[in-house]
């Protein structure tokens, strides 16, 4: 995995510490979805998520919908961030 | 009804649809799997509603659609988020879901559809 790659797991990791919820703890899972935002980075220009086909500002990751999913749900759409006792 | 496994589980295309789901629900219900590589949800669902959906012997079939391959589709049933799963009956949508839904959910979903 390559550094950017490396970097962003680890700004989202800190990310959700600092708001009460957690990275999803498959590793696996969290290196296909950082490589799918750098992908959406690479050819949209913003990391979108990449599970939401419209690409605005509320679809950015972290998108606006991740916090409501995560109390709703246990964790938002795409999996990337889960609850802490999920 | 579908004869064999190989045609349980199919891909469908922009230019095949109209065909391979929409035709053939007037003979068998078809649930479109809209889904891409990249998005974790939709590898989860996919497994499970190929599991479910083989219970069935041939009653249903599983089309799948690549909506980062098929652009004119994903637009025309408006595909905002995936995984998004439609179901045809007689070539109409009869119910239709979004989200990795646990198998119990999917299994409901389906079974409330098929009679």
């Amino acid at each position: 995995m390559h550094e950017k790659a490396k970097k962003l797991i680890e700004e989202y990791r800190e990310y959700a510490e600092a708001n009460g919820f957690r990275l999803n703890p498959n590793t696996k899972a969290v290196e296909h979805l950082v490589q799918a935002l750098l992908k959406n980075e690479e050819q949209h220009g913003k990391r979108y998520c990449p599970c939401r086909k419209i690409h605005n500002d509320e679809s950015v990751c972290p998108c606006i919908y991740h916090k409501k999913e995560i109390e709703e749900q246990g964790h938002c759409h795409c999996y990337l961030f889960v609850s802490k006792d999920s | 009804m579908a004869t064999n496994e190989t045609e349980i589980k199919i891909n469908v295309k922009d230019d095949d649809f109209e065909e391979k789901v929409i035709g053939q629900s007037k003979k068998v219900m078809v649930v479109v799997d809209f889904w891409a590589e990249w998005c974790m949800p939709c590898l989860m669902l996919g497994p499970v509603l190929e599991k479910v959906i083989q219970e069935y012997k041939g009653k249903i079939i599983l089309a799948k659609l690549d909506v980062d391959q098929n652009p004119i589709l994903s637009q025309k049933y408006r595909i905002d988020s995936i995984p998004a799963v439609k179901i045809f009956k007689g070539g109409k949508i009869v119910d239709e879901f979004i989200g990795a839904l646990p198998e119990s959910h999917v299994r409901e979903r389906i079974g409330r559809n098929i009679n």
